[in-house]
Order: C-alpha cells, then structure tokens, then sequence
C-alpha cells in the first residue's frame, strides 16, 4: 500500500532529543545494521492532526477490491463504430454574388461593443416564394462618425438552382445606417410582405417593406426605436389580438462615445476585453402592435426579478396551450421564461418570469450560464418544444428536456445525457440551428462560435477563431459530432456569429447563412445525403397574425410524433424564414393537421413533399414556388 | 548511503586470540557514542555541503542567536542559507535530518521542507511534510513557543489548502479550513472557500499550469494524474480525461478519491455501462467518503428512476456543502420525482440565490468592502450566519485599510 500522507509514529524521525540516547545503545546493541529514516511504515486508516488530516479520505482496503476495480477499467468504453452521417454542407464562392464582410470597427481596443457582431435574415422580400437574404452591418464608433460607407447587404435571390445573389441593397432603399446588431421578420401590417426589424446602438431600425421591392424606415414614426444597445429581437402575438407583438432583448448599458476599455499592458493592444459582468444590464423592450401601424410600448409589461443582459430571444408555445412564451438568454445571468399572465386594470400586457419554476434560469450545475443563442425544437419527437442554448468557453451549451405536463412548465436539463455539453467545452457559441440537415425527421444542430475576445497571447489553449460544429440527432435522445465530415466549411476556424435557414434553393433541405465578424460571412448550400423528402410549408395566417408565430404544423399517421412550430426569432441575432420544414417523408400524400395561434383547427389532406403555401381557412392547400 | 547514528557491527569471531577484538570493538563503540554525543544533536551534515556552508550557517547563528546552535538549529541555518543561494535541493536534505519533535526545530523543519518541495514541485513530499508538522504539533511534541507554534500551524495548514485546491480534494481542504478559521477571521480567499467551497473558481488556467509543473516532477503521483484528469474533463478533452484518469486508477487504484474521478468520467460522457460497473466495484457508502463519490452514487440512483436513494445521497452532500447549486439542483430534480414540487421549487430558488451570490464573491476582496458586504447580506438572506458574520467583518476590515491607506496618503 503506497503510503501518501506520510503520517509518522513514535519510532520514527520523530524520536525526542532525550531519546537519542538509547536509541544509540540501542544501535550498538541491536545486530546487523540499523538505519532510522523519517517516515514510517503501515497503512493509514484515519486521519492525522486531526481534522487537518482525514478529511473523510478513503482508501480501498483489500487487494480483491482493488484487482475487481482494474478489471472494471479494463473494460473500456462501449462506443459505437463511427458511421457516416451523411450531412454535407458547401459553401457558396463569389460566383454566387454573395459577399459581405462585417466591418465592426475592431481597431484592437476590444470595446465590448466589437465583439457581438451582427446577425442575418432570411426571408421573401417580394413574395415570389423565393428567399432572400439580409444582413447587418456595423460602422466606425462612434455613430455619430457614421457617413454611411458600411450598410447592411440585401441579397436577392436569383432563382436558380445553382444558387445565385444579386446585390439589390442601393435598389431597395434598404441601406441600413449605423451599428446594426440583429434583425427580426414578419408581416407586421397584413400586406403581405415581411417586414424586417434591426437592433442597434444607438437606435434600432424598422423597415416596412413596400411590396415593390423596396423598404421604407419607420422606427421614428412607429415609436420603436430605442437607445438602448438591442442585440436579438422577435416577433410574436403576445396578447393574443391576431396581431404580431415585438420582444426586442437588449444587452448591456455601454457609452459609445466613451466605453468602458479594460488596461491589460501586456495584451497586444494595452487592452483587454472587458467582461460584460462590469456592465449593469438593461431592460428588455416590448411593443404592442394594433395591426394598423401603430405600436405601442409596453416594456414595463415584463416582471422580471432584475434587468437581463439579454443575447437571444424565442418567442414560442413551450406549454402546448397555443399561448406564447418569451425565453430570453441573458449573459451570464439566469435566463427569462416569460408566461402572459391576466393583465390587471390599465395593463394591456403581463410578462412574469417563470424560469425558476421551470428549470430553465440556470443550468443542472445551478449556475446562470452566458447564454448567446437559441433554438426551440422538438429534439426528441415527444410533442414538447425544446430548448438548446449556446454558451461561452468552458461553459458547455445546455439543452433543456420539455417535460412539461398539463399546467406545469417543467424542463429538465438534458445536457449530459443528448451528449452535446462535453463536445462544447472548448468552444464560445453564438448562432444556433436545430434544424434537420439531413432531412430524416430529426431535429440536427448547426452551432457557430468563436471567441468574443484574442486571448492567445496569455492562453494558447484559448483560441480565437473557431470552427463550426455541427451535431446529428441519433433519434434515441443523444446527438454525436459529425462536425468534421459536414464540408471544408466546419474545418475552418472563424468567428461565427449570427446564423439563420431557409430552403434557399429550393431542393427540400435547409440552407444556411452566416454572418462571420473579421472574415466574410457565408452561405451554406446543404448538399446531404440521404434521409427522407421533406415538407416545406408557408403559413399564412388570415384570422390570426398573417407570419402565425406558434402555429403547430402535424403530420398525422406518422410516428414518433412529426411536427413543426413556427417560432419567432430564435438563433443568435437572426432570422429564420418563416416557414416550416418537415423531413422524413415519403414520395406519397399525407395529411395535415394545423393547429392555428387562435385555436383553429384545419385538416389538410393528400399533401405530398414538396413547397406548399397554406392559407388559413383557405379552401384548399396551394403548391407554390 | 545515509548515516544517522554510528553503527556497530558484530563479525562472527573465533574463540580465542581475538578477546582483544571484543575490547577494540567495545573501545571504538564508546569512542563513537561520546563523538556522537558530544556533536549536537547528533545529526549528521549531508555530503553535499561544503565546510564552507557549515562555518557559514555557524556564524550566522552567533551573529543572531549569541549561542553557539545545536545540531538541528544548525542544520536549519544550513538549509536556509542554501535555499537563498538557489540550492533548494540541498536545503531539502538538511531539514529532512532533523525529527520533527526536535524541541527547537522541529516544527520548523517541516515547514521550510514543505516550502522547499513545493518550490522544486514535489506536491506529495510537502504534503507530508505539512502533515508531520500538524501531527506533531498535535501531540503537543514540540517544545517551541505557543505564539510560535500557532504561526507554524497556521502556515502549515495554509500550505495544505493550496496543495488540496490544486488536487479538488475540496472534503478534506474543508476539516482544514475548519480549523483554520477557529485561529480567527480569515482572509477572503480563505474565507469564500470554507463558506463556499464550490462557488469558488477552481479550474483554473493558473491551477493547471502549476499543476503541470506538480506533475514534471511526479509522472506517477496517481492523485496528480488525477487532477489533471479531472482539469481536461472540464475542457472538454474528453478522450485524453479518461486516458489520464484511467492511468490513475492504475497508479492508486486503492484510492477512493481517485476513483471518483474515474467514475465522474464516465458519467459526464454517459458512458454509463462502464459507469455502473465502476461503481459496483467501489466500497460502499461511509460517512467522510469523497463528496465526488457521494454525488455520483445520487446520480447513479437517479439514473434508476431511485429518487427516494438520490434524495438520501444529495442531502448528505448538502449536509457537507450546503452552498453548492449543484447539490440544491440534484436533491430538487430528486423531490421531482418523488412529486414534492413544493421542495423542488425551494431548491431551485437556492440555487439560483447561489448562483447569483457566486458572481457577488468574484469581486468579494479587501479591496472592495462593498462586494464584500453584498456577499454578507445576500448570505445572511440565505441563512448563512457565519459565512454573514465574517464577511461583514472583512468588509469592515477592508473599509479600515482603505481609510487608513487615505490618510497615509493626506
């Protein structure tokens, strides 16, 4: 037995000076050679010193136990064989006539308002069933020394199956001023086009779209502004009147003009990034539309036990009541899980924080996580919308089991088991996807990261640019990384931040769109293989909000249970399409049943896979594009 | 070949004509005893030192003391002067010579050992250096002043709260810091890891680093291996975790606490085959086990659908650890499944009042009394008196300096 605490007895070193003596005599009676040395021999079975010794530690006694335990090791671990996942991502060169670069204004002073980047949208600009792509753009800081030379980039799609940009931001009227972080879409005034609304610092921007290609600003006029540093925003019907609401998150309370720097001498730059904890957050923003135009302000709506640090939001159904919920991620601060509740007298609008309640504040450790982006699926076809998040270097992203069962909003912390919190440690995640790459029914994940700030220089192990990640969902509740199989894309190291989907070329599968910060953001053609044919449907809601956030879409006869739910915002500072897309399907007629925000209940049968258009109590599906 | 005491040896001899053997034999023996006696102490000078570092040591000694040193004051003299001139290693073997209960020396022996192996990174021989000074001072053996003795006692333990963080054996750092804290009011690092022994950062760059250079110098130190294993799996390497971790189990497979490292592994990849083997071959529940292993045993419970089990074992955790989210967050998911959401609630509350506190003792130093005093009422709301207590105190204590260090300045 190897004896570590080195506890010693009387006949040891510790022999009194006034012992010394017999020991001597002892010495030259004793036969043979003697050699005192310090320590001593025998097992330990308790402490020494007292409490400063034991402290509870244990050792295993017999050596049986010991060999059961190396033989227990020897086992090894039971791992699957690796087999191919099928999922292929390419991405788009410049004859695609997609190329941005985000201009954040990183001059090396690490102002907190560099790092988060932008966002994308991917959505229908001219209701042609093709979608287009936006995004943000930043400037130099101060606003006030914008002259407008960086604006956000519409990208309209030239319908053709090889992929095909053309860059109509000047036609648009869509040059987006300013420092531009996120952006939110939906048909806010029933015309029929989406419109597209931006956060910002400094005041965020709401483009109407014309219905002729165009956009016009409205921010000022519709009282949706803000001053605050808005990151994530959606759009969601949260009073239930039929028409689309905004939840705009807003991130921290920081000067443009003169923002806090962190001195570090030795980092390249004198400067370190500060962390948000020195930042005091700010109070979310709510806005109530009237359908008309008109919005109106209700940010004091929301009962929160303090002002978040928010990131991403999600506005969904998670309770299955076809009332929406607003989860908002909140940096390094336990997020929200905000439930409607009666309004009393004068309010329009209760907002209560329920996340405490139902596991969602912080993860299984307890801890309030640096939460960046979400996503809202059914990861495990229970019927029950989950919730992924991303999360920061050596914090692991965390997804949130929906075990919720009548009136109890209950989640579970589902990290360890899906296996997806290990394979996140080394990485700072932003934009997120739960969408099914491979087109067999399952809710995959496409996450971005890299780092908010160069920390090479004093931690190698650190490293700035990341690759992308993605991970395929096993149908059996746990996901494995395919991440080096997915394309050269997800082999390059970069700072991934927004990312939104959308079946851009119309095959049936998913693209994506990234929006990078240093190097040029992206389009991702999914180019998978296998898997099943898919559904790609555009809801249009006639007696409820037309871009219906939390309409249910359902398969029928298909088991385990396939289903969609349009969510609002979600991601990381972006944009899905606002359609629905269901894979694992045959080449065959299925039925539908929709389940509409207001509670209409519509049966839809014989659709086949492909792109449909449903209207809400339209007399029949319409196969569109 | 180290000689502590004079040895005697008997030859086989012959009958006759070699009597005068015996004299000789006898003469040389008392010879040797009376040289031995009349060196203080009796303690040898390793061969690595020069004469010139004995007259040296010799003079210093007069110079301060106005006496002439014993043969373990000497020898004390001797390391330190080395140990200033960079021969650290040296220094190691003139204190190792001397018995801890030496009356004088003794206690400080072991102290300036444990500092000189730490400095050449040998974690596991200033453990036990620590070890020896608290066991002796303990036994009441050594005869140094009680002023002095306390100081000892104090740094000793100090020591051994930096060797037990580096390795998270947070159990018994915590009997450590126990005592620690019956010496009086101790400084906020101290202070946060005994009230709060898991809201501390305790994987950290600068941890693994210094453990990095722990493990230079002992490759096979099972409980170091450990560590480090227990450091990649937090970052995510989880291959290289296990390997290590593994390795470990190999190195000190009779050690619990390294066990527990090993079976955590395998929980957090849900390897959970290998998990539950593991697990069956570790003793069974004792009271004093690793909290890691306790946790481990709630959560092989709840993996089983034992909520009534998992409860048992994560309110023993909290019995130990009473700050720790994770406990709360386990014996709630535990009341959830034996349907007391009104525990499950109160728990969650708890942890996310803990959670929020963790980010309050970040910023918890002497330097800034208001975090400090934060920290105090945001525990006093939890219900932590003495944690309240004390950090009201640093608050106070911290408010002074800064008052004091104005009117220096003025």
């Amino acid at each position: 037995m190897r004896q570590w605490w080195g506890g010693c007895s009387e006949a040891g070193s510790g022999a009194r000076v006034g012992e010394r003596l017999w020991l001597g005599v002892r010495a030259v009676i004793g036969a043979g050679s003697l050699i005192l040395v310090a320590g001593c021999g025998g097992e330990q079975a308790g402490g020494v010193g007292g409490a400063d010794g034991s402290g509870g530690q244990r050792v295993v006694q017999t050596d049986e136990q010991r060999e059961k335990i190396l033989r227990a090791l020897a086992g090894g671990k039971r791992s699957e064989a690796d087999e191919e996942s099928g999922i292929r991502f390419r991405e788009l060169g410049r004859e695609s006539g997609f190329e941005f670069v985000r201009n954040d204004d990183m001059r090396g002073q690490r102002r907190i308002l560099e790092v988060n980047g932008g966002g994308a949208a991917v959505f229908d600009v001219e209701g042609d069933g093709w979608l287009d792509v936006f995004l943000t753009n930043g400037c130099v800081l101060p606003t006030r020394l914008d002259r407008g030379q960086t604006p956000g980039r519409l990208f309209r799609n030239l319908r053709q199956s090889e992929l095909r940009f053309g860059d109509c931001s000047e036609a648009s009227g869509l040059l987006q001023r300013g420092f531009c972080c996120g952006c939110a879409v939906s048909d806010v005034d029933h015309d029929g086009f989406e419109d597209l609304y931006l956060t910002a610092v400094g005041g965020n921007q709401f483009w109407k779209n014309n219905g002729d290609g165009t956009f016009t600003e409205t921010a000022t006029e519709t009282g949706t502004k803000s001053g605050l540093w808005g990151s994530s925003a959606a759009f969601g019907d949260l009073n239930g009147d039929g028409h689309p609401d905004l939840y705009v998150a807003n991130y921290l309370d920081v000067s443009e003009e003169q923002p806090l720097l962190c001195p570090e001498p030795r980092a390249p730059g004198g400067y370190i990034g500060c962390t948000p904890a020195m930042f005091p957050g700010v109070p979310d923003a709510v806005y109530l539309s009237d359908g008309a135009g008109g919005w109106r302000d209700v940010s004091n709506a929301v009962e929160a036990a303090f002002p978040g640090k928010a990131l991403g939001v999600v506005i969904c159904d998670l309770g299955g009541d076809r009332r929406p919920e607003v989860y908002v991620a909140n940096d390094g601060q336990p997020n929200f899980l905000l439930v409607s509740e009666s309004a009393e007298d004068g309010e329009l609008l209760k907002l209560r924080d329920r996340a405490v309640e139902a596991s969602v504040a912080v993860n299984y450790e307890g801890f309030g996580q640096a939460s960046m982006g979400i996503s809202a699926e059914d990861f495990n076809r229970d019927g029950r919308t989950d919730l992924f998040l991303t999360h920061f270097y050596r914090d692991s992203n965390t997804l949130y089991v929906n075990r919720s069962q009548g009136e109890l909003l209950l989640f579970e912390d589902g990290t360890r088991t899906s296996l997806l919190g290990l394979p996140s440690l080394s990485f700072l995640g932003f934009g997120v996807s739960g969408m099914d790459a491979d087109n067999d029914g399952w809710s995959d994940l496409l996450v971005l990261n890299g780092h908010v700030d160069d920390r090479t220089w004093f931690d190698a192990e650190q490293p700035y640019r990341m690759t992308a990640q993605m991970f395929q969902n096993r149908r059996n509740g746990t996901f494995r990384e395919v991440t080096s199989g997915a394309g050269a894309y997800f082999g390059r190291p970069l700072l991934g931040r927004g990312l939104a989907t959308g079946d851009l070329d119309r095959d049936g599968r998913l693209d994506a769109v990234v929006s990078n910060q240093l190097d040029p953001s992206a389009v991702l053609r999914n180019e998978s293989e296998g898997g099943g044919q898919s559904l790609v449907l555009k809801l249009v809601g006639v007696t409820c909000a037309r871009t219906p956030v939390g309409v249910r879409v359902r398969v029928m006869g298909v088991e385990p249970v396939l289903w969609r739910q349009l969510a609002g915002g979600g991601s990381y500072q972006s944009a899905d399409a606002c359609e629905l897309h269901l894979g694992g399907l045959e080449d065959r007629g299925y039925d539908l049943e929709v389940q509409w925000p207001d509670g209409y209940v519509q049966q839809i049968g014989g659709i086949r896979p492909g792109q449909w258009l449903i209207r809400q109590r339209g007399a029949s599906a319409l196969r569109a594009w | 070949m180290q000689r502590e005491f004079p040895v005697g040896a008997e030859r086989p001899r012959r009958p006759r004509d070699w009597r005068w053997m015996r004299w000789l034999v006898l003469l040389l023996v008392v010879a040797g005893t009376l040289v031995w006696l009349s060196v203080p102490g009796g303690l040898e000078i390793p061969s690595s030192v020069t004469s010139e570092d004995v007259q040296r040591a010799q003079q210093d000694f007069r110079r301060l003391e106005q006496r002439e040193p014993d043969a373990a004051e000497l020898l004390l003299m001797l390391a330190e002067n080395v140990a200033r001139r960079g021969r650290v290693a040296v220094a190691v073997e003139c204190v190792e010579r001397i018995p801890v209960l030496d009356e004088r020396s003794g206690l400080r022996s072991r102290l300036l050992l444990a500092q000189y192996c730490l400095r050449l990174n040998e974690a596991d021989r200033a453990e036990r250096a620590v070890r020896e000074l608290l066991l002796a001072a303990g036994r009441g053996g050594a005869g140094a002043g009680a002023g002095e003795v306390a100081d000892q006692v104090r740094t000793a333990r100090e020591l051994l709260v930096f060797l037990l963080s580096l390795q998270f054996r947070f159990e018994e750092r915590q009997a450590v810091l126990r005592e620690l804290r019956l010496g009086g009011l101790l400084e906020p690092l101290l202070t946060k890891q005994l009230y709060f022994p898991s809201l501390v950062a305790w994987r950290t760059p600068q941890q693994n680093e210094r453990l990095q250079r722990f493990l230079r110098e002992s490759p096979e130190d099972g409980r170091l291996v450990a560590a480090h294993g227990r450091y990649l799996l937090g970052s995510g390497a989880v291959e290289e975790a296990r390997r290590l971790l593994d390795t470990a189990v190999g190195l000190s497979p009779g050690d619990v606490g390294v066990l527990s490292a090993a079976l955590e592994c395998r929980f957090e990849e849900q390897d959970l085959a290998g998990f539950r083997d593991l697990l069956d071959v570790c003793p069974g529940y004792a009271e004093g086990e690793p909290w890691l292993l306790t946790q481990m045993r709630g959560e092989a419970a709840a993996l089983q659908g034992d909520w009534s089990g998992s409860a048992r074992y994560f309110e023993l955790l909290l019995s130990a650890d009473d700050t720790n989210p994770l406990y709360c967050q386990g014996l709630a998911r535990a009341y959830g499944g034996l349907d007391q959401q009104d525990q499950r609630l109160k728990l969650q509350q708890r942890a996310l009042q803990l959670a929020e506190l963790r980010l309050t003792l970040g910023e918890a130093e002497l330097k800034n009394p208001g975090a400090l005093r934060a920290a105090s009422q945001a525990a006093s709301g939890l219900g932590l008196k003495a944690a309240a207590y004390d950090l009201e105190q640093l608050a106070l204590v911290g408010e002074r300096s800064m008052r004091g260090g104005e009117e220096r300045q003025r």
